[in-house]
């Protein structure tokens, strides 16, 4: 900053018109340039810097000068220059000066990852720093597209690296992929990490997938890594290796301790492969990363990567506001409106596999506690209640016209139905189809009867969640007006998603609708599980996530298909029909398509944020 | 006196142990540890059970207490998780001084105390001698000018400093010192967030820079309270017989009140700041959260969330044991200040 005001100083003192005459010395003093045709920032700083890669201080030069003097431009897009815009050419004094300074993007979490080891931790906070320090066989981009980090190819059928049977994968690895502290990064790392993983020595958060379908991990030399499983796992590329241990750093340790628990490595991330390594980290302070001159792909433009840990969303917004981070994370669609208003923050919504959803309680076994309500049984009851709630009217006022209803849980992926919205407000029709279905009002007492049950729903949700909250009242009055009842029973976070075996609210079959936002489990993969009717939680089987109670054989059937459908178009289709039988039978219902919202100061560029691994390019961001 | 002191050590002991069971006691029936441990995604329910066994949660609150107190290195447990007991324990329990793991980092509650307590102590204790100074200064000065316009003005800002409530009074110093100052275009303003500038580095000024924000947040709502509790001893003072006839003694009113009046008016406020000192340990809550100063006051508002027992034990087994100690120097102090108290 101060350097800037002297800049200034300097440029008033010594203005020198010099209208884009060719000067064979670069100038010692700044001047004024204005741009060309055909001119381009590169070329400037060839002529008047000496080196085009010196362009940046043009950059910084030019935006501190347009504070002061809004005749000057402001410089967004260094790609992208107009003739006759007034520029700063800085001397090479002050050009050196300028780029001596360390390109700096700043971000801010809510909490600090519990452990840099992707094994140890499920923090999401965890695993998008780890995008950064320790990427794995390939990060999945902007547009849910493999990048290619760790390994050379995608193996697919077609250039043969997946047999015939989907069983063997074969994955040819990056021979300039090194740690860095320059050993190279080998077929051994990844055994390495898959022992350590499923070895029971080591507290992991989950062996999952590792354990449960890998039946062998074999390297067949150097830069070549085998997967074996014992029956086909179709998200297998978005869940297995999306990071790798180092094995010359863990292995003595394993040896010595006999576990990896305690490992320094794990906070510490002395060696890693990605595009920064870790510098410092101060507990509960800050994170400070530094390029890695060592990454495969060279060393990135950026210096230093700031992560300050700022729990509380007010003081988060004050940051954004005054300019002291660039990126901003999880914002919510209230404060959307907040954002646009500032200049310098762009909002981006991201993809991330979330969808606010109804899940329906379609339990019908013998044991009458898990039971749902029986009027949910008749399809024509739910799309009742799909035509009775105004979902797109919550998205405008709740949510602040920030998002929109989806159709299904795949929206705005290729495997979205799309003819999924067939269920457009009509309380009329709503009231109808109850009708119908047999469900009148008898007694007079609002709510509709049948056989001398009331139609009353429970509604359960996460407490303490304004805006799912304010959801629950807005419904409940859409629904009282077609004579639905609702009680709200809502619970709290840290025991709602608690499995049968657990005694979860839900999978014990506590509610007959329940909100929350759901992803599935292998995102950006769009398998799931929670629709089989293998799944369905008993007291012989605890752990199975089907806790609708859903057991339809149209519905199995792609389901089915798609675990083991190696063909991506093929596969799609299956989804479109998965997406048809859902939306017909009313089997989900799309509350709001719940993108991740970030905020990213124009400053920082280049900067292309992923719903699955967030900071895939951060070896591309630049901030200036 | 010494028998006296080393009767009170002695029930102090006993006391944190006491203490120490009703915390274990109330920070297990506080939720379930694991339930934070599944981030986005749930973690299966196999490794719940995994990591239930592994960290000894399945066994009886009494054994774990038991765990907690003295360690499980003389027993078999259940390394793996399998449901087997077959190595010995490695934690020696905090008699020995083995403070436990965190479950959420996995690494000694004491190393994450230790690389908290510093920064808290930092803020508290400029916020504590802030606070005894400027209550000090506005208490006594509003007694000697009762009813002028200091006084008044005063009065009326302590009732507002008071009836503030800390988050909002954070966010609204933020806001207008740090953002609003900043985009005006004022020569100086504050910044937002954090323990220093990153790309400036910890040095002295940046530091005491960022600290201005935190500390008048916590020193207003406190000098408000203060300082009218200050002015109200002041005047119980001032109207005290001593004090009349020291004045018909001919001293000077500065006099009277540096050697008389201020002492005895001070007193109170040891008993106060005696008890205020221990709980600085515990940092403050909000205010490290919302200006996001890493502190002990953060490190039990997030263990309290996740439900991460061995931190909480650890920090307010820390806690209890300095107000047991801060209670026995307090009375001991109130013997060297006031002649007329003794112990026996």
């Amino acid at each position: 900053m101060k350097q800037r005001i002297f800049l200034a100083l300097v440029l008033i003192v010594t203005l020198l018109p010099m209208a884009g005459v060719a000067s064979a010395a670069p100038p010692d003093q700044e001047e004024v340039y204005t741009v060309q045709k055909d001119d381009s920032l590169w070329g400037l700083a060839e002529k008047y810097l000496g080196s085009g890669s010196a362009y940046p201080a043009i950059v910084m030069a030019t935006n501190a000068k347009f504070k002061e003097d809004e005749t000057f431009t402001y410089i967004a897009d260094p790609g992208l220059i107009q003739p006759g815009w007034k520029l700063v050419i800085p001397g090479t004094a002050e050009a050196a000066e300028l780029l001596a300074e360390p390109q700096v993007i700043t971000m801010t979490l809510f909490e600090e990852p519990d452990s840099l080891n992707r094994a140890y931790t499920t923090m999401w906070y965890a695993l998008i720093v780890l995008d950064m320090l320790n990427p794995g066989l390939w990060a999945w981009n902007d547009n849910l597209q493999p990048s290619l980090e760790m390994a050379a190819q995608f193996p697919t059928k077609e250039n043969g690296l997946i047999s015939e049977d989907g069983l063997t994968i074969t994955i040819p690895l990056n021979e300039d992929a090194k740690w860095s502290d320059g050993e190279p990064v080998t077929a051994d790392d990844f055994v390495f990490t898959y022992e350590m993983i499923v070895d029971p020595a080591n507290t992991v958060m989950t062996t999952w997938p590792y354990a449960d379908y890998l039946e062998s991990v074999t390297a067949q030399d150097d830069h070549t890594l085998v997967l074996k499983f014992s029956e086909p796992f179709a998200p297998w590329a978005t869940t297995i290796f999306d990071f790798v241990m180092p094995e010359h750093v863990l292995r003595p340790i394993f040896e010595a301790e006999g576990t990896i628990d305690n490992a320094d490595w794990n906070r510490n991330l002395t060696v890693v492969n990605g595009a920064f390594v870790l510098k410092e980290w101060e507990a509960a302070s800050h994170m400070i990363l530094e390029a890695n001159a060592n990454y495969w792909r060279g060393r990135p433009v950026l210096d230093q990567i700031h992560v300050m840990i700022v729990p509380d969303d007010e003081a988060q917004m004050a940051a954004i506001k005054a300019g002291d981070t660039d990126i901003g994370v999880f914002l919510s669609y209230a404060d959307i409106p907040t954002i646009e208003a500032l200049e310098d923050v762009d909002v981006v919504t991201v993809l991330s596999g979330y969808n606010e959803s109804w899940f329906f309680n379609l339990n019908t076994d013998a044991t009458a506690a898990k039971n749902g309500h029986p009027a949910l049984q008749d399809v024509r009851v739910r799309q009742a209640i799909a035509h009775a709630v105004d979902f797109d009217a919550i998205c405008q006022k709740l949510l602040f016209g920030g998002t929109y209803p989806p159709g299904t849980p795949w929206e705005e992926m290729p495997f979205n139905y799309p003819d999924a919205n067939l269920y457009q407000y009509d309380p009329e029709k709503a009231k109808a189809l109850l009708d119908e279905a047999g469900w009148v009002d008898t007694n007079g007492d609002g709510t509709r009867d049948k056989d001398g049950v009331e139609l009353v729903l429970v509604y359960v949700t996460t407490a303490g969640r304004e805006v799912r909250e304010q959801t629950q009242v807005v419904a409940m009055q859409y629904l009282a007006d077609v004579g639905i009842g609702i009680t709200v029973q809502n619970g709290s976070y840290d025991v709602f998603w608690n499995s049968y075996g657990d005694g979860g609210p839900i999978a014990t079959g506590n509610y007959d609708i329940a909100q929350w936002s759901s992803q599935a489990e292998g995102f950006p993969d769009p398998s799931d599980n929670q629709w089989l009717c293998s799944e369905i939680p008993s007291d012989e089987s605890p752990a199975g996530n089907n806790w609708y109670g859903i057991c339809d054989e149209e519905l199995e059937a792609p389901f089915r298909a798609q675990e083991v459908e190696m063909d991506p178009n093929k596969r799609i289709e299956l989804f479109h029909e998965i997406g048809r039988i859902m939306t017909e039978k009313v089997y989900w219902l799309g509350v709001w398509h719940d993108n991740d919202v970030w905020t990213v100061n124009k400053r920082a560029k280049n900067v292309k944020i992923s719903g699955a691994d967030c900071f895939w390019n951060c070896f591309e961001w630049t901030g200036m | 006196m010494t028998r006296y002191i080393i009767r009170r050590l002695l029930q102090g002991i006993l006391l944190l142990l006491i203490i120490s069971v009703i915390l274990f006691a109330l920070t297990n029936a506080m939720g379930d540890p694991l339930a934070s441990f599944g981030g986005r995604r749930r973690i299966r329910s196999s490794d719940r059970e995994r990591l239930t066994r592994q960290l000894g949660l399945d066994k009886p609150v009494l054994v774990q207490y038991a765990v907690w107190l003295i360690g499980n290195d003389w027993m078999d447990v259940d390394v793996d998780g399998d449901g087997l007991p077959e190595a010995k324990g490695t934690r020696r329990g905090i008699l020995r001084g083995d403070w436990g793991n965190s479950f959420m980092e996995k690494r000694p509650v004491n190393e994450i105390i230790a690389e908290r307590l510093p920064n808290t102590l930092l803020l508290m204790l400029t916020c504590e001698v802030v606070i005894i100074l400027l209550s000090l200064a506005i208490g006594m000065y509003s007694a000697i000018r009762q009813y002028s316009l200091f006084d008044h003005v005063f009065t009326g800002l302590s009732f507002i400093g008071y009836s503030m409530p800390i988050f909002w009074l954070a966010l609204i110093l933020m806001f207008v010192f740090a953002v609003y100052f900043k985009k005006w275009g004022l020569p100086i303003y504050f910044p937002t967030v954090g323990k220093y500038d990153l790309t400036v580095g910890p040095t002295v000024l940046q530091v005491a820079w960022h600290m201005v924000l935190p500390v008048a947040t916590i020193s207003i709502m406190s000098i408000a309270s203060y300082s009218r509790y200050i002015r109200s001893c002041m005047l119980e003072v001032i109207g005290q017989d001593y004090i009349r006839t020291a004045r018909s003694k001919g001293l000077t009113e500065g006099v009277i009140l540096a050697r008389h009046a201020f002492k005895n008016a001070a007193l109170p406020l040891v008993t106060i700041v005696g008890m205020d000192l221990p709980l600085l340990l515990g940092g403050a809550v909000v205010t490290e959260s919302i200006f996001a100063w890493p502190g002990m006051g953060r490190l039990f508002w997030n263990a309290a969330q996740d439900t991460d027992i061995p931190v909480l034990m650890g920090v307010m087994t820390l806690i209890s044991a300095a107000v047991v100690v801060f209670q026995i120097i307090t009375d001991m102090t109130y013997t060297f200040l006031d002649p007329r108290i003794r112990y026996d």
